[in-house]
């Protein structure tokens, strides 16, 4: 090497100091000054900073995690476990480790077995995936060991211990003791790793430090204008085969994006080519006409589908359209509609449809001109990890109208979108929608379809900050099968505590359709206990099921005695009913 | 220490657990964990769709959690109306197929939470039911079909519900949580004169056969009977003990067993005897370590003649000398046959037991047209309609036809049988019935480029060792090992007697029908007087005798 390497002279990790390269190397001068000033603050305040004392608070000394197919993984974990019964120790299975607590850990076994052609377990999948892939968090503080089962007659024995061991090694983990690969006779082999690992696991409490979080400056202001450039993680499907909804989860890593839960995420999105195509079709323009937007010159098909609103319609734009193609039918027929049906027209039809039953002649510059620009779309944010990742839960719009395909904007550009794409994001503020101040008070979650996304951010915020408060899901869709929106998730939560009670309605399922409301009216009794106790309620989902559930509130309250209508405008008046209907 | 099995048991309150608030908990569409053993003693299985596990999991969904149900049918035999309610069940609450097993029973898949009451209602309201069809208790009772062909086989079929019925579990739990029959009146439940409170340490399995036909496997049962005719009478049983199948990948604790035969008993006995053996194994068997609870192995720890000697100081008299008996088969016979009384029965081939909507509903037409005809499962999960007068034999040939049952097939298939493993079975390795077809696709091949495409050489294929197919007494027995990979056994006689050996591990298709070709070309060439090729693999040393 010609340079010596500067990150050799760090007294920071090499990770940290490259982390600091990058931050100096995007900011300006009067920055640098301001952030040296602000990092000597810091060191000087007397407080202690956040040194890289890991976040042991919440975690236990050693976590045990076992990834088990027929079962002798979990039962040498437990004998484990039990071996330093009454320690501060955690047994989980790789099913249920949330790799995020990974960096965190102060010491962390696995017992993991491989099967057929070096697989893990089926439930430890998603684990390793994660575990392999770039997103993997780095370990600097982790110590570990790992105890690999398996079969010698297989070609690639103990293939999932091996893997393991050397990606937790390549991230930063310190082993505590030597892997072990058992066969299949592997009693003696794990009995003696476990006396190993007894005598070389440090269970002491560690030092009672709290790290704090120190008050940050105001980053620089993320907006509808100046958004924030996020990049795709994930999008998958969490609609099983067979469902009438099409449902996928996204998860993107959003640096710097703060928002609390119940806040909304805005999203520039494409126009899908699809769309784009049918409004070309129904006005007979070429995709590569030339026009201006602004100052700038791009071709139609661009300008259609970054720069303009093609699936919402205004009045603004049909008036425009009027003018421009002098369609004296098209103003006749909308004049004469009366305003609720002109409100369906304008929710329903897409610009593609306005120009298919009222065509016209229109040029390529008149029609980016008469064209709102491209407005951005609203979803409500379905994380609370911090880990600067956002995470939304969205319903591909997607249906015919008069034999052709429609499909939503957003919804279906999100959804085709590869794990590494660019997003623009802003956070549109929900404070009407968040959480309690008090994290003792109760919260009762009302959502159905999408509208779970915010209740997922309020049990995992809850969750995180240890909330002493009990947490309520009733959650509906259609089918039990296909639509149990994250699903494992709140099963996970109802055992571990984060949600003391989870009630579901599913319209599809037996021969009565039951909805979210008829829990609400089967549920009466306890719903008036939880208000008693100072319960806020909260409702996302479609606007019908909205003003449903509220009526059920009301007939709840008057079977229950009381007077319905008082006590919801009053607990309206108290800002403890909570609405997010769409 | 004894296991997590043997904990569940004891405290069922006789089978109840908490099976009644697992059905209603909306949250989930399985059961709790320690209700799927005992729901098993139900007939049972909570499983899920292994195809869609990891997809759902990435979809952040529970699996697709789904229940195999399975029915009794003590030697195989069942009523036309019995027949209907069957099928119905697979139309209306499971997925559509009907799987007639090895054990001579009717299986379902795929059915869900919500519809296993209505599943064990409607098996019930035809007089039947899936109580004891899985669990540590004795199973279905199979016998040699059909009682129809002879008196010999309707004594049989006497013997052998009164059998079934002697050893099922006394248990109210059945009625109270299937049938919303009612709730205990004190919190204790009924005794189980023959099991007590934790029942066996195993499952338990009996076969009852009849010679020349061991198509039951008399020597894979933990209790087996083979009866003994003089002068056209069924004047008695030997008695065998301590068969089984199930083993475990690598563990050489753990091994297929032939049983032993260890006396006489007339057929008055057969019941008294069979509550001793179960007594006895339940007194004495394994119950700190599952894998070896069977019965064949409470006799291997502690000798046979220990196992015989406690048996006989159980029973009201000392078990009388074996008599000498002689197999010929452990297949089916296909096509008609005329029984003793002028009814006709007809044997199809059904490829792995699994009936499909479309046949069904071909079936049908026989039901509907001759409602007096009885319906057989085989132990080899054939299919036979049985009791039919001369001159309904034309209809029922016509619906067979339909139902694609009459098909010819060539000797190889018609005598292979396969588990049903993937995608249900939660135990299996590698397919079984979703790929022994295509094997033997292959085989059939390799066999007529042979010259001998007439060969009956029994392939059994299992996707995991625990051996539902009795792949171990096959002259071929394929046992899954991992996806696509199989270990090759080699040696069985034709005729359950013999058990075959491992010959090669691990091996994928190619290498499966690269190693087998040559030595199925050299038996071709080489066989003496029409010599099994399981029997000539031994003799000529290709693989060493079993121990």
């Amino acid at each position: 090497m010609a340079t010596p390497d500067p990150a050799a002279f760090a007294p920071l990790p090499d990770t940290q100091f490259h982390e600091l390269q990058q931050l100096a190397a995007a900011l300006r001068p009067e920055q640098l000054w301001w952030t040296s000033g602000y990092l000597a603050g810091l060191a000087q305040s007397g407080v202690q900073a956040p040194q890289a004392i890991p976040a042991a608070s919440e975690l236990a000394a050693a976590t045990i995690v076992y990834a088990t197919q027929t079962g002798n993984s979990r039962r040498i974990a437990e004998q484990l476990a039990d071996r330093l019964a009454g320690q501060d120790v955690r047994l989980v299975s790789a099913g249920d480790y949330r790799l995020a607590d990974l960096p965190k850990e102060r010491q962390i076994v696995f017992v993991v077995s491989t099967h057929g052609e070096g697989d893990p377990p089926d439930d430890a999948v998603p684990f390793f995936e994660r575990l392999l892939s770039k997103r993997a968090p780095k370990l600097e503080d982790v110590r570990y060991a790992v105890l690999s089962l398996g079969d010698s007659s297989y070609e690639k024995f103990c293939e999932v211990g091996r893997v393991l061991d050397e990606r937790l090694a390549e991230l930063g983990g310190q082993p505590l003791v030597d892997r072990v690969d058992c066969d299949v006779e592997f009693e003696d082999a794990a009995a003696r790793w476990i006396d190993q690992l007894e005598a070389d696991l440090d269970l002491s409490q560690p030092s009672n430090v709290v790290p704090m979080r120190a008050a940050l400056p105001a980053a620089p202001r993320i907006t509808r204008d100046a958004p924030l450039t996020g990049e795709v993680l994930e999008v998958q499907d969490i609609t099983g085969r067979g469902s009438t909804s099409d449902t996928f989860h996204v998860e993107i890593a959003a640096d710097g994006l703060a928002y609390e839960p119940g806040d909304s995420v805005g999203v520039w999105h494409d126009n899908p080519v699809l769309v784009v195509e049918q409004v070309l079709a129904a006005t007979g323009l070429a995709g590569d006409a030339v026009v201006r937007v602004g100052d700038e010159e791009t071709t139609l098909a661009l300008a259609l589908t970054s720069k303009r609103e093609l699936t919402g319609l205004s009045r603004a734009v049909i008036e425009r359209y009027v003018a421009v193609t002098r369609n004296d039918a098209l103003e006749a027929w909308f004049g004469g509609l009366e305003r609720a049906e002109q409100a369906e027209i304008l929710d329903g039809w897409q610009f593609a449809d306005l120009a298919k039953a009222y065509p016209g002649e229109v040029s390529a510059q008149a029609l980016v001109d008469l064209l709102a620009p491209l407005k951005p779309r609203l979803y409500s944010i379905a994380s609370a990890l911090g880990g600067d990742e956002v995470h939304l839960t969205v319903s591909r719009v997607s249906y015919e109208r008069d034999g052709e395909p429609r499909v939503g904007a957003a919804s279906n550009w999100l959804g085709d979108l590869d794990a590494g794409a660019a997003v623009q994001l802003f956070v549109e503020p929900n404070a009407a929608f968040h959480l309690p101040e008090d994290p003792a008070t109760p919260v009762i979650m009302i959502g159905a379809g999408t509208g779970v996304a915010p209740f997922r951010a309020f049990v995992q915020a809850r969750s995180e900050a240890g909330a002493p408060g009990d947490n309520w899901l009733i959650f509906g869709h259609r089918n039990f099968r296909t639509d149990f929106l994250y699903q494992l998730e709140w099963q996970r939560a109802l055992k571990g505590g984060d949600l003391a009670r989870l009630d579901v309605a599913f319209s599809r399922d037996g021969d009565e359709r039951r909805y979210v409301q008829h829990v609400v009216a089967d549920q009466a009794a306890e719903l008036m206990a939880w208000l008693d106790r100072g319960a806020h309620i909260y409702i996302c989902g479609a606007i019908a099921m909205g003003k449903a559930v509220e009526a059920a509130l009301v007939a709840a309250v008057d079977a229950s005695g009381g007077d319905g209508e008082a006590v919801v405008s009053e607990l309206k008046a108290e800002r403890r009913l909570h609405r997010d209907v769409y | 220490m004894s296991t997590d099995v043997e904990r569940i048991k004891q405290a069922s309150r006789g089978l109840r657990g908490t099976l009644s608030e697992s059905l209603v908990d909306p949250l989930t569409g399985a059961i709790r964990a320690d209700d799927t053993t005992l729901s098993k003693f139900h007939g049972i299985y909570q499983q899920d769709d292994r195809d869609l596990r990891l997809e759902r999991q990435r979809q952040k969904l529970e699996p697709a959690f789904q229940f195999m149900i399975r029915a009794r049918v003590p030697g195989g035999i069942c009523t036309t109306e019995q027949w209907l309610a069957m099928t119905r069940i697979s139309r209306e609450i499971s997925d559509g197929t009907l799987r007639l097993t090895t054990r001579q029973a009717f299986q379902w898949h795929g059915v869900l939470k919500a519809g296993l009451k209505p599943l064990i209602q409607t098996i019930d309201s035809v007089l039947m039911d899936t109580l004891a069809a899985c669990g540590d208790v004795n199973r279905n009772v199979m016998a040699s079909p059909n009682p129809h062909r002879s008196k010999l086989h309707a004594k049989l079929h006497e013997v052998t519900l009164s059998l079934s019925q002697h050893l099922t579990p006394r248990t109210g739990a059945y009625h109270e949580i299937w049938l919303d029959g009612e709730k205990l009146a004190r919190d204790e439940p009924e005794e189980e004169p023959i099991y007590g409170p934790a029942y066996l340490p195993r499952k338990f399995k009996i076969s009852l056969a009849i010679p020349p036909d061991n198509d039951v496997d008399v020597f894979a049962q933990d209790l087996g009977f083979i009866g003994i005719v003089e002068d056209e009478e069924l004047i008695g049983f030997n008695v065998t003990v301590g068969g089984g199948m199930g083993a475990t990948h690598g563990d050489p604790q753990t091994y297929p067993r032939l049983a032993d035969v260890i006396g006489f008993c007339r057929p008055e006995d057969v019941n008294h005897v069979a509550e001793h053996v179960v007594g006895v194994q339940r007194d004495f068997g394994n119950r700190e370590v599952r894998k070896r609870a069977r019965m064949k192995y409470t006799i291997d720890d502690r000798g046979l003649d220990w196992f015989v000697a406690e048996l006989n100081s159980r029973l009201r008299e000392p078990l009388a000398p074996a008599r000498s008996f002689r197999f010929g088969r452990h297949t089916d016979r296909y096509g008609w046959v005329e029984g003793d009384d002028g009814l006709w029965h007809h044997t199809v081939y059904v490829q792995n037991g699994r009936l499909h909507a479309d046949q069904l509903d071909a079936l049908e037409g026989i039901a509907t047209a001759l409602p007096d005809v009885s319906w057989i499962l085989t132990p080899n999960q054939n299919l036979a309609v049985a009791n039919v007068p001369a001159d309904g034999r034309a209809i029922v040939e016509a619906q067979l036809e339909a139902a694609g049952l009459m098909g010819s097939v060539t000797p190889l298939r018609a005598a292979s049988i396969a588990c049903v493993s993937m995608p249900t079975c939660g135990l299996g390795m590698a397919e079984a019935e979703r790929y022994l077809p295509t094997l033997v696709d292959h085989l059939e091949a390799v066999f007529a480029e042979a010259g001998v495409p007439e060969s009956d050489t029994v392939i059994r294929m299992t996707g995991c060792p625990n051996g539902c197919a009795r792949p171990y007494v096959a002259e071929i027995g394929f046992v899954g090992k991992a996806p696509g990979r199989y270990n090759v056994h080699l040696g069985g006689d034709g005729r359950g007697q013999a058990l075959n050996t491992l010959w090669a591990e691990n091996r994928d298709e190619a290498e499966i029908l690269d190693g087998l070709r040559p030595v199925i070309e050299r038996w071709a060439a080489e066989r003496e007087n029409g010599e099994r090729f399981g029997t000539w693999v031994r003799r000529t040393g290709i693989v060493e005798e079993a121990a």
